[in-house]
């Protein structure tokens, strides 16, 4: 389609035969339906999913009742691992009452009421990780300041990695974000090698790290390689159906 | 003899997975601090995971892997006996720790690191806000814990180096300044810590801007520009000034 039919009136056209030209309709509107579209995707937090067990289903509707309460008080936004979060809790020996902490979520543990998730900041080039519980009343606010997905559900190696990873400015500004599954390219570089953990090995299954190690350890790693576990029936925690209930109970 | 053994292997992996690390324990891995014990391997197996420093994620890893957990340690259960001291995290005798305020003795390179060698408490393991005995540079001196790597309860900070403060024996710091973050808990016990506190610059998650310097000794009287975490009782406790610079 070209503009011209878009912004000109016919009659302005000026034609070789010099009759008005025919009449070309508008083009029609493309309606997206970005309603349906986001209902499709929306978000469930992670501690929702009872786990797996043998325990009384009847628990996990009773606490699932209690944090849809809790979050009609306080709402808890939607975060992933690694996206940067600014914590306001409540302290009794705080000037004001309360202090704020900013990191990057490093893990997200715990179902039910006690899910906690971990944020990791480097101040003063001494790394700080704070656990905290999600539905817990100490929490007064919750600000996502960086929506950021990682390749790992776990960045626990960003101890061993370079400092300037875990690094984050406590007066940073909110990052406005459109599409929030933006999956970072960039690898995560580490220190030199005594890890706290064997990362390398594929029982981490970690796709975040820029391996600088030489071919050979890499190879003697995947020794220690359980490729039998993705085939294992009785693992397996097919979590589609219980999601879907829950998602209508919300 | 496997059936018993796997279930001392379920009790104490469950025991492991209640958080009840330092406190719930096998009856027969019981120890004061310093005395061994013999204990069967699979407690071995399942206390070498303690040792891990990051027990959050090995949590969380057993949460998700309960299965696997058991199978891996029924499998590996060999019965034969070995000795070994009771798990202890956190801060104990020959651990070595990283003096955190600016005092020469803390900051002077020596060929050895200053490592603990007593812990002032009823069990031999030391948290934030107890004191410990160091040795420094061929010296004995006493220190107060500000962090350690181990988790502790959640909302309290875990840093990524076991830190400490050089103290006197009547527990005025060494030091003038501190500048890594500090633990709010520490302010529960003003009494004990208020000169410490004073000189830190970094409260947890409350930074200041600005940089702190005190005048300990001379007690001169310069204006001083109250700071949020100053309260009536130091003043007249140390009678310390400070001064924003």
């Amino acid at each position: 389609m070209s503009c011209f039919g878009c912004f000109s009136l016919s009659g302005y056209r000026v034609s070789s035969d010099g009759k008005p030209p025919k009449f070309q309709p508008p083009p029609k509107p493309v309606i997206i339906d970005r309603k349906t579209q986001k209902e499709e995707r929306r978000f469930l937090s992670p501690e929702f999913i009872p786990p797996r067990g043998r325990t009384d289903p009847l628990k996990y509707y009773i606490e699932r009742k209690d944090m849809i309460q809790r979050r009609k008080v306080f709402s808890i936004p939607e975060f992933y691992v690694g996206s940067v979060l600014a914590v306001t809790t409540a302290d009794p020996y705080a000037s004001d009452k309360s202090k704020r902490f900013v990191g990057i979520c490093i893990q997200r543990g715990g179902k039910g009421l006690g899910a906690t998730f971990v944020l990791r900041n480097v101040i003063e080039d001494q790394g700080v990780e704070i656990c905290y519980e999600l539905y817990s009343p100490r929490i007064q606010a919750i600000e996502v300041l960086k929506l950021e997905k990682r390749l790992d559900e776990n960045l626990m190696y960003l101890r061993d990695a370079l400092p300037e990873y875990s690094t984050f400015d406590v007066n940073m500004k909110p990052v406005p974000r459109m599409e929030h599954e933006e999956i970072p390219v960039n690898k995560v570089r580490m220190k030199p090698k005594p890890w706290s953990k064997r990362w390398e090995r594929p029982k981490y299954n970690i796709k975040g790290i820029k391996f600088e190690l030489p071919e050979h350890k890499m190879k003697a790693a995947q020794k220690w390689s359980q490729p039998w576990l993705e085939f294992d029936m009785l693992r397996e925690y097919d979590t589609s159906k219980i999601e879907a209930k829950i998602r209508k109970e919300l | 003899m496997t059936p018993p053994s796997v279930v001392t292997a379920v009790w104490v992996v469950i025991a492991l997975t209640d958080w009840g690390l330092a406190t719930q324990r096998d009856p027969k891995a019981r120890c004061d601090a310093g005395a061994s014990y013999t204990c069967s391997v699979e407690q071995l197996q399942t206390l070498k995971l303690t040792h891990v420093p990051n027990v959050g994620y090995q949590m969380a890893l057993l949460n998700r892997r309960f299965g696997l957990s058991l199978t891996h340690l029924s499998s590996a259960v060999i019965q034969r006996q070995f000795s070994i001291t009771e798990a202890c995290q956190a801060i104990q005798k020959l651990t070595r720790v990283r003096v955190v305020d600016n005092s020469t003795l803390g900051n002077t390179p020596y060929h050895r690191p200053p490592k603990c060698i007593h812990v002032y408490n009823k069990t031999g393991v030391g948290k934030v806000g107890d004191k410990i005995l160091l040795a420094i540079k061929g010296e004995k001196k006493k220190a107060l814990i500000v962090g350690h790597k181990m988790p502790g309860p959640t909302m309290t900070p875990r840093f990524d180096s076991n830190n400490v403060v050089l103290i006197e024996d009547n527990g005025n710091p060494i030091g003038t300044r501190i500048k890594t973050p500090i633990p709010y808990t520490l302010r529960r016990r003003e009494g004990e810590f208020s000169k410490v506190l004073a000189i830190a610059r970094n409260f947890m998650y409350l930074l200041h801007g600005s940089d702190c310097e005190i005048h300990i000794v001379t007690g001169k009287s310069e204006p001083w520009i109250p700071l949020n975490s100053i309260t009536p009782g130091w003043l007249q406790a140390g009678g310390m000034i400070l001064s924003e610079e």
